[in-house]
C-alpha cells in the first residue's frame, strides 16, 4: 500500500470512530464556530463602512479652504467659487458651464425607527451642475428639487431608517417646512444617507454668506495635477484640492481601523480559546485511539500516515465549525441596513472575509492537531498495544 | 477543608488537559473583561451625564448670537448660562489634532466636575492667550505649564494669520472621567476680539437649571424664545445628548452581549467536555471513594468543587490580567481606547459570577453521573 493509501486508510478509520468521540469533537466545532462567527460579525460592519467609503471617483475632487481637515471646517467665499470654477482641468457640463457644485450644509434631527432616539442627518445644498459632478445620482421616485422652492430630495436609505421621511413629507428645515419631492440612489455611496437641495435656496434660508466647499468633476484623473497647480499658484485663493478617493479614505480610516482592531481582538482571543479546546480534544482522541493506532503501526503503517490522519480530523472538525460560524454571521447580518453615526451602512459578509475566517480556523486547528498527532505517532508500539 | 488536596489531585491527574482548559477559560475571561469594560464605559458616559445641564445649539448648524444669553438667563429655573465656542486645529502636524473651548469664568459653575476655580478662569481671561488643559492632553503631547503652543486652524485672525498662540497656564482634569478626558479651555473674550469674522457668535450655550425634573420644560421654553428668529435653537439635556450619541455608534449593549454570550456558550462546552472526560476516566476511583464511605452527595460535591476550582481560578487569572496588566499596556493607544479598557470592579464581580455559573452548569451532568454511580458495576468495570 502506498503512502497516500496509508493516509487514506488511517484517516477513514479515524473518522469512522468519530461517533464514539462525538461530545469531545463538538468542542472543536462549536469553539471554531463561535470564534469565526464573532470575527465575521464585527467584520461585517467594517466591510459595510469600507464599501460605503470606497466609492470615490478618480475624476472627482474637493476644494476646501487651506488647512481644513474635513468639509465642516472649510469655508469658501462666493467670489472664490467663481475663480475656482474658471480654473483649468475642470470638465464641462452639458450646457457648457464648468461642472462644479459649490455646497452648503445644514442638518436635520430625525428619529431612528430602530430605537426611537434622534440622530442628525446631513442636508447638503448642491449647485445646479450637480448631475454633471455626480452622474451616478438617479431619481427612483418623484422628481428633482426646483431651485428657489423649499424642496428636497432624499437618499434611498433615509425613508427606511428614519421616521417621517417619505415622498410628500414636510421636513422642519430653516425658515419652515421643506417638502420631500423625490427619492434618489447614488451608487451605494454615503449620499444615499443624505438629503439634497439647492445650495442657493439653502444658503439664503440659513443666511450664510459663504459656501462650505466646492466639488468638481475633472476632465480626466490626470487633470487633478493641472487644477491643483492652478489653485495653488493663484494668489487670490487659499485653498487645497483633495481627490474624492483620498478624502473618503481619510474620513473612514479611523473608524474602519477601530472596527478591524475589535474584530481581530475578539476573533483572535476567541480563536485562542478554541485552539486550546482543540488541543484538549485531539489529545483525548489520540489517547482513546491509542490501541488502534499502535495496532496500525504494528501492521506496518507509517508514523507520518498517523500524523496526517490526526491532523485531517482536527482540520475537518474546525472547517465544519468555521463554515457553520460563517453561515450564521452571513444569515444574521449580511445585507442588513444599520444607522451608524448618521450614515446608513449596509452590513456585508464578503466571500473573502469568510475564506479568511475559515483559513484562520484551519491555522488554529493545525496547531491544535499537530502536537497530539506527533505524540500519537511517537508512542512506543509495544506498550501502547497492551494498554486497556 | 481537608478535601482540598483531593480536589487538586483530581484536577492534576491529567496536567495537560487541565492546563489547556485553564488557558482557554482564562483567555475567555480576558475577552469578557474587554467587552464588559467597553459596555460599562459607554454606560458610565450616560450615567454621569446630567439632567440639570442643557446644551443649546443652533438648530440647523452654525453659530448663534451671544445676545441670546440674556434672554435665556431670565427664564425661570435657569441658574447659569455659559456661552462657549470651539476652535479646532492641529499642533505642528495634521495628525496632532486638538480643540480649545472658549469660555469665561461662568464655566466653573457650568461644569463643576472640572474642579476649576474662578481665579484660574480670570487669569486665563487676563493673560488672553492662557489655556487650561486636561492631564490626558498634557501627557499626549508632553505639554507642561508655561509651554507656548501654536495651533494651526482654518479660523482667521484680524491680522490675517490662521495660527493661534496659546500658553498653558493650568493643568486639571474632568473628575467624572479622570485621566482620560481630553480638553483645553481658553478665553472667549480673547478669541472674539482676535477673530476676523463671525464676531459675537457662540457655538453652544451651557445652561444649568435648578430643577432637573424641569429639563424638558425649560428646554422647550428656550427653543420657543428663538423659534421665529433667523437662527432657531435646539435645546437638549446632556443626558438625552449622551444617550443619542451613544446610540448613534450602534447598539453597543447588543453587540457586547452577543459576543459575551458566544464566549460563555463556547466555554460551557469546553469545561463541560473536560469534566465529562475526567470523570469518565475516574469511574473506578469514584467507586472506591464511595466504598470507603463517601456519600452520594459527597462525590457530587467533589466533582462540582473541581469544576468550580478550575473555572474560578482561571476566571480570576483572566480578570486580574484585564484589571491590572492590560491598562498600562494600552496607555499609548490613540483616542480614548484606553478609557474603554478600564474594567470597573462591578464587571470583575460579574465575571466571577459567570465563572461560577459556567462551572456549575458544566460540572452538573458529570457530577450527577458520579452521584448515581453503582459501586458494584463500577468496580467490576461494567
Amino acid at each position: 500500500m502506498g503512502f497516500f493509501g496509508q493516509i487514506g486508510t488511517v484517516t477513514k478509520l479515524g473518522f469512522s470512530t468519530l461517533r464514539s468521540r462525538l461530545g469531545a469533537s463538538l468542542v472543536v466545532v462549536i469553539g471554531m464556530g463561535c470564534a469565526v462567527g464573532a470575527f465575521l460579525s464585527v467584520m461585517s460592519l467594517s466591510a459595510g463602512v469600507t464599501s460605503a467609503i470606497s466609492r470615490g471617483h478618480a475624476d472627482r475632487a474637493l476644494v476646501m479652504s487651506q488647512g481644513a481637515q474635513f468639509e465642516g471646517a472649510s469655508s469658501i467665499s462666493r467670489t472664490n467659487v467663481g475663480t475656482i470654477a474658471d480654473s483649468p482641468g475642470i470638465a464641462k457640463a452639458a450646457d457648457g458651464r464648468p461642472a462644479v457644485s459649490a455646497e452648503v450644509s445644514s442638518n436635520l434631527s430625525v428619529v431612528k425607527k430602530s430605537d426611537g432616539l434622534f440622530t442628525y442627518l446631513e442636508v447638503r445644498g448642491v449647485g445646479p451642475e450637480i448631475l454633471s459632478v455626480r452622474p451616478e445620482i438617479h431619481m427612483l421616485q418623484g422628481r428633482m428639487f426646483r431651485p428657489g422652492k423649499f424642496e428636497v430630495i432624499v437618499g434611498r436609505n433615509t425613508p427606511t431608517l428614519y421616521e417621517g421621511i417619505g415622498l410628500g413629507d414636510k421636513l422642519a428645515l430653516p425658515q419652515g417646512d421643506w417638502t420631500v419631492v423625490g427619492i434618489f440612489e447614488s451608487g451605494g455611496d454615503m449620499l444615499e444617507s443624505a438629503i439634497l437641495t439647492d445650495a442657493e435656496t439653502l444658503a439664503s434660508a440659513l443666511r450664510q454668506p459663504a459656501y462650505r466647499s466646492v466639488w468638481v468633476k475633472l476632465q480626466s484623473p490626470a487633470a487633478f495635477a493641472t487644477l491643483r497647480q492652478a489653485l495653488i499658484s493663484n494668489p487670490a485663493l487659499s485653498v487645497e484640492l483633495t481627490s474624492e478617493s483620498d478624502y473618503l479614505r481619510r474620513e473612514g480610516a479611523n473608524i474602519t481601523t477601530i472596527l478591524k482592531v475589535i474584530a481581530y481582538v475578539v476573533g483572535g482571543i476567541m480563536g485562542l480559546g478554541a485552539m486550546f479546546g482543540a488541543l484538549n480534544t485531539m489529545y483525548s482522541a489520540v489517547s482513546n485511539r491509542r490501541v488502534e493506532i499502535a495496532t496500525l503501526r504494528a501492521l506496518g503503517f507509517r508514523g507520518s500516515a498517523v500524523v496526517f490522519s490526526v491532523l485531517a480530523e482536527s482540520l475537518g472538525l474546525a472547517v465544519l465549525g468555521a463554515v457553520i460560524g460563517a453561515v450564521f454571521a452571513w444569515a444574521a447580518f449580511a445585507g442588513h441596513l444599520q444607522s451608524f453615526g448618521g450614515i446608513a451602512i449596509r452590513l456585508g459578509v464578503t466571500p473573502g472575509m469568510a475564506v479568511g475566517g475559515i483559513l484562520f480556523a484551519v491555522f488554529l486547528a493545525f496547531i491544535g492537531g499537530i502536537f497530539p498527532a506527533v505524540k500519537a505517532a511517537r508512542q512506543p508500539i509495544a506498550t501502547a498495544i497492551r494498554a486497556t | 477543608m481537608k478535601y482540598i488536596p483531593l480536589v487538586f489531585a483530581g484536577l492534576w491527574r491529567k496536567p495537560t488537559r487541565t492546563v489547556f482548559t485553564f488557558l482557554s477559560v482564562m483567555v475567555a475571561f480576558i475577552l469578557f473583561g474587554i467587552l464588559a469594560s467597553i459596555e460599562s464605559g459607554f454606560a458610565h458616559q450616560i450615567a454621569i451625564a446630567r439632567l440639570d445641564r442643557l446644551f443649546v445649539d443652533a438648530r440647523f448648524g452654525g453659530n448663534m448670537p451671544i445676545a441670546y444669553q440674556n434672554k435665556i438667563a431670565v427664564l425661570p429655573g435657569v441658574t447659569v448660562v455659559e456661552p462657549t465656542i470651539g476652535l479646532g486645529g492641529y499642533w505642528k502636524d495634521r495628525t496632532n489634532g486638538f480643540g480649545v473651548t472658549m469660555a469665561d469664568e461662568r464655566y466653573v459653575q457650568a461644569r463643576p466636575e472640572y474642579h476649576l476655580t474662578t481665579a484660574q478662569m480670570r487669569e486665563i481671561d487676563r493673560s488672553r492667550t492662557g489655556i487650561v488643559i486636561s492631564r490626558k492632553l498634557s501627557e499626549r503631547y508632553g505639554w507642561k505649564v508655561g509651554d507656548r503652543i501654536p495651533m494651526t486652524s482654518t479660523t482667521r485672525q484680524v491680522d490675517g494669520s490662521t495660527t493661534w498662540m496659546f500658553d498653558v497656564k493650568f493643568i486639571t482634569d474632568n473628575y467624572d472621567f479622570p485621566d482620560v478626558a481630553m480638553f483645553a479651555l481658553g478665553s472667549y473674550k480673547y478669541f472674539d476680539e482676535a477673530r476676523a469674522a463671525d464676531k459675537g457668535t457662540v457655538g453652544r450655550f451651557l445652561v444649568r437649571i435648578a430643577d432637573p425634573n424641569r429639563a424638558a420644560a425649560v428646554g422647550r421654553a428656550i427653543d420657543n424664545l428663538f423659534a421665529n428668529s433667523p437662527q432657531p435653537t435646539r435645546t437638549m439635556s446632556e443626558k438625552a445628548n449622551a444617550e443619542a450619541g451613544t446610540a448613534s455608534i450602534g447598539n453597543i449593549t447588543f453587540f457586547t452581549r452577543s459576543i459575551i454570550s458566544a464566549v460563555l456558550f463556547m466555554l460551557l462546552f469546553l469545561t463541560g467536555n473536560t469534566m465529562m472526560q475526567s470523570v469518565r476516566e475516574r469511574i473506578p476511583e469514584f467507586a472506591v471513594l464511595k466504598t470507603i464511605g463517601f456519600s452520594d452527595t459527597g462525590v457530587l460535591s467533589l466533582v462540582l468543587a473541581e469544576a468550580v476550582t478550575l473555572c474560578v481560578l482561571a476566571g480570576v487569572a483572566g480578570l486580574t490580567l484585564m484589571k491590572f496588566v492590560v491598562p498600562p499596556l494600552v496607555k499609548g493607544l490613540p483616542g480614548n481606547a484606553d478609557a474603554l479598557l478600564r474594567m470597573p470592579w462591578s464587571a470583575a464581580v460579574a465575571g466571577l459570577g459567570f465563572a461560577l455559573l459556567t462551572a456549575c452548569i458544566a460540572g452538573f451532568f458529570p457530577a450527577l453521573r458520579v452521584k448515581r454511580l453503582n459501586v458494584v458495576d463500577a468496580l467490576a468495570g461494567r
